[in-house]
C-alpha cells in the first residue's frame, strides 16, 4: 500500500484551472502576445500551453531583459522537503527572426528550465531535474522571459510550447518493511522491468529518476531466493517519491463448536456457533471491524457483526433441513487493505444415526437410513479409506458431499463423505456412491512452505493444525500421542499437502494420522 | 444412461505458478470463483505450468483452469443409435428423471459392429482439449 504520495502537482495543460496570466512586455507588445491552450501543437493530446510573442508595427521599438509572458499558480511543497524533482516538455518556433526570449519554468525562487533560442526548433525537448526548494506555498511559473534587449520587427512571431509538467517529491520510490534479502521490482504494463532494488535496512529504493511520470506499472516483491511473493494491481499514477509499505494483509480465520448439526438427534445440537477472528497485518487482533456473514443453507442469527477487542465475532447457524451449509465471513477491506474472507462447511443431518445391531450392514447418509444396499465395498490403506455403495433405486434426497456411515451389527465400520455419485436409469434404476474419510480434508489443504527448528513432533503437529488446518477448519485437533513429545527435529518443507506433511512428521515417531467421524484428527 | 457427478477435483480458488518473468522472478497468480466459493467453500488447488512467462497469460490460463474445476465434473455415458457424432461436439441432454437439462461435450464415442450396431457416447461438462481428442482417437484405434 502507498503510504506517501510522490506527486505534488502535475498538469498536461488540457485546462488552465488555477493558472493566472502574468504579462509584462512593452507598449503594444501585449496586443498580440498571449498565453493560451494550443490545439495545433501539443505533446499530449489535446492541448499544450503556448506563450506566443508577436511584435506589431506600432510596438515599442525595444524592450529590455527581464520582461515576461507566463502563467502562474501556487503549489504546496510538503514539509521536510528541501528539493523536488520536476519534469516538463517544451519546444519553440520563430518566424521570421529570433527574439531574445527564453522558455523558463520557476518554482518559487528556483529556476528549473532556462531554454534559450540556441535549442533545436520544432522538436519536443524534455527537462527532468531536481530543484532546490523548501516547504510551504510556492509559485510555479511557466512561460517566457526576455534575457536580452528585444527589438521590434513588424509581425515577428515566436511560439513557446509547454506540456506535461510534473512536480514530485524525488526521483526514487521507496518500498519499506521488507525482510532481509527481499527485492522490490517495478514493471510496466507489458511486464517489462522498469527498476529493481534489494532492500537495505528493510527499505528498497527504486531509481526512477530517468522515467517520465506518471508511470503505469505494477510492483512485485521477491524473497531472498528471487521467488515472487507479491504482485500488485496495475497502477497508472506512480510518481517519484512514492513510498510503499509492504506487508501482509489482514487475515481471517474461522472455527465452530459443531461441524454437524443434529448429529446426536433432531434436537441436539440444532445450531452451530461460528466464530470468525480478524487479525491485522502484524498478526494482532483487529477490533471494531465489521464482518459480513452469508450461508448457502439454513439461517444465520445476523447478517454482520463487529469484532471485539480480541478480533472475534460469532454468529449462529440454525438449520433443520438436511444439507451442507457453507458459511462465509468477509471483511470488505479498505482502500489500503484488500478484502479477506473465509468459509466453513457445516453438515446438517436429518437426525442421529440409529444403526440396527441385528443387521449385518446398515447404511446412513446425512442421518437418514438407506433401506437397501446391493453392494458395499470398503477398501482401506494407510493414506485413505474408500468405500463404494450400490443402491438398487434412485434416492433423490442423496446428494454429493453428504456424510455417510456404514455400520456392521451396530458397530461403525466407515464414515466419510460422498465424492462421486452415479445415477443409472437402465436397465434398472440404481445409484452408486463413492466416498472417502475426512482425511481428504487434509489432502486438499496445500502448504506452500513450513519450517520448524528443533521442535518436538507433537508441537510440530499442533502447529500444522493451528497454522494450516484451523484457518479452514475442516478438522479439530484430537489426540496427539504423548510419546511424540520426546523427539525433536528440524524440518523445512515446501509444496506439500497437510496430510503429506503430517504423515511425514508422524512417521518419524512411528505414528499414523487419522480423522474420526467427529472430524477430530488423531496422530497416534 | 449413467449420470456421474464427481466432486473429487473440485476447486474454487486456483493458484497457478507459471514460469519466470523478464527479471527472473517466478510468476504466481491466484484466482477464485465467487459463486463456487458460496456453494462449496474455499477449496484451493495449486497448479504449476512453467510455459507461462507473462503475468497476463498466466492470469488467463488460471481463469481457464478454474472454469473447469469450480464445478463438479459431470460425465454421462449412454447408448445411442449410430449417428454421426465426433469427439468435441456439443450435445444437449434433457432428462426429467435425472433432472438434467444442459449442454455437454462428447468426450468419447465407441462403436460396436456386428449383430446390431451399437454406439456408446461419453459426455462431459469439462473442456475437451486437443490432447483429449488425440487420446480418444488412439483408444478408438486400439480397440479396432
Amino acid at each position: 500500500m502507498r503510504q506517501v504520495e510522490g506527486k505534488i502537482y502535475d498538469s498536461k495543460f488540457d485546462d488552465l484551472d488555477g493558472w493566472t496570466e502574468e504579462e509584462y512586455l512593452g507598449l503594444d507588445w501585449t496586443t498580440r502576445s498571449v498565453s493560451f491552450l494550443d490545439a495545433s501543437v501539443f505533446y499530449s493530446s489535446p492541448y499544450a500551453l503556448n506563450a506566443k510573442i508577436k511584435s506589431l508595427a506600432n510596438a515599442e521599438s525595444q524592450i529590455p531583459a527581464g520582461r515576461y509572458l507566463r502563467r502562474a499558480r501556487t503549489v504546496t511543497i510538503p514539509s521536510g522537503l528541501t528539493s523536488v524533482r520536476m519534469q516538463v516538455r517544451h519546444r519553440w518556433h520563430h518566424a521570421s527572426s529570433t527574439m531574445g526570449f527564453a522558455r523558463r519554468v520557476r518554482l518559487g525562487d528556483s529556476l528549473f528550465l532556462d531554454g534559450y533560442v540556441s535549442d533545436e526548433q520544432d522538436v519536443w525537448l524534455w527537462k527532468n531535474d531536481t530543484v532546490v526548494t523548501s516547504e510551504g506555498l510556492k509559485t510555479l511559473r511557466v512561460g517566457v522571459e526576455s534575457y536580452t534587449t528585444v527589438y521590434q520587427v513588424t509581425d515577428n512571431t515566436q511560439n513557446h510550447w509547454f506540456d506535461d509538467i510534473v512536480v514530485c517529491r524525488s526521483g526514487s520510490i521507496k518500498v519499506t518493511n521488507l525482510a532481509t534479502g527481499y527485492k522490490a521490482k517495478l514493471f510496466d504494463a507489458s511486464d517489462a522491468l522498469i527498476a529493481e532494488a534489494t532492500e537495505s535496512g528493510g527499505i528498497a529504493t527504486l531509481d526512477v529518476s530517468a522515467k517520465t511520470y506518471p508511470i503505469t506499472g505494477r510492483y512485485k516483491i521477491c524473497d531472498a531466493g528471487n521467488n515472487l511473493v507479491y504482485t500488485s494491481e496495475l497502477f497508472s499514477d506512480i510518481f517519484g517519491g512514492d513510498e510503499l509499505l509492504y506487508g501482509e494483509s489482514y487475515s481471517i480465520s474461522v472455527e465452530t463448536d459443531n461441524y454437524i448439526i443434529n448429529r446426536q438427534g433432531a434436537s441436539s445440537p440444532t445450531s452451530a456457533t461460528i466464530t470468525f477472528t480478524l487479525k491485522d497485518e502484524d498478526g494482532d487482533p483487529a477490533p471494531g471491524k465489521t464482518i459480513n456473514f452469508t450461508t448457502s443453507h439454513g439461517t444465520l442469527s445476523a447478517n454482520s457483526g463487529v469484532t471485539g477487542d480480541d478480533g472475534k465475532i460469532s454468529v449462529t447457524l440454525s438449520a433443520s433441513a438436511m444439507g451442507v451449509a457453507v458459511v462465509k465471513g468477509e471483511w470488505p477491506g479498505t482502500s489500503m487493505y484488500p478484502r479477506v474472507y473465509v468459509t466453513i462447511e457445516v453438515s446438517v443431518h436429518r437426525d442421529a444415526d440409529s444403526p440396527n445391531s441385528d443387521k449385518e450392514y446398515d447404511v446412513w447418509i446425512q442421518g437418514r437410513k438407506i433401506w437397501d444396499c446391493a453392494v458395499i465395498r470398503v477398501s482401506s490403506n494407510p493414506a485413505e479409506d474408500i468405500t463404494e455403495l450400490e443402491i438398487p433405486y434412485i434416492d433423490v434426497a442423496v446428494k454429493g458431499l453428504y456424510d455417510f456411515a456404514i455400520y456392521r451389527y451396530g458397530t461403525k465400520l466407515f464414515t466419510g463423505r460422498i465424492e462421486v455419485l452415479t445415477k443409472r436409469i437402465a436397465p434398472t434404476p440404481a445409484m452408486k456412491l463413492q466416498g472417502r474419510t475426512m482425511i481428504q480434508a487434509l489432502m486438499r489443504t496445500h502448504i506452500e512452505s513450513a519450517t520448524f527448528t528443533n521442535a518436538t513432533l507433537k508441537s510440530i503437529i499442533e502447529q500444522i493444525h493451528s497454522q494450516f488446518l484451523a484457518p479452514f477448519k475442516q478438522v479439530l485437533l484430537g489426540t496427539v500421542s504423548s510419546h511424540l513429545e520426546n523427539i525433536s527435529v528440524t524440518l523445512s518443507e515446501t509444496g506439500q499437502t497437510a496430510y503429506d506433511l503430517l504423515s511425514k512428521v508422524a512417521s518419524l515417531g512411528a505414528a499414523t494420522v487419522s480423522v474420526d467421524a467427529d472430524r477430530k484428527m488423531h496422530v497416534r | 444412461m449413467e449420470y456421474t457427478t464427481d466432486y473429487r477435483g473440485l476447486a474454487t480458488v486456483l493458484k497457478l505458478r507459471g514460469g519466470q518473468d523478464t527479471s527472473g522472478a517466478d510468476i504466481v497468480v491466484t484466482v477464485s470463483d465467487e459463486e463456487a466459493v458460496k456453494t462449496y467453500g474455499k477449496r484451493m488447488k495449486p497448479v504449476a505450468e512453467s510455459q507461462w512467462t507473462s503475468l497476463v497469460l498466466c492470469q488467463l490460463r488460471a481463469l481457464q483452469l478454474l472454469v473447469n474445476y469450480s464445478k463438479p465434473a459431470i460425465s454421462i455415458t449412454l447408448d445411442a443409435k449410430a449417428e454421426v457424432l465426433h469427439v468435441g461436439d456439443s450435445v444437449q441432454v434433457i432428462s426429467s428423471s435425472m433432472e438434467v437439462d444442459d449442454s455437454f461435450t462428447v468426450q468419447s464415442v465407441v462403436y460396436e459392429y456386428g449383430a446390431g450396431n451399437r454406439m456408446t457416447v461419453e459426455l462431459t461438462n469439462r473442456a475437451v482439449t486437443l490432447s483429449d481428442i488425440l487420446a480418444a482417437i488412439e483408444r478408438h484405434l486400439e480397440r479396432r
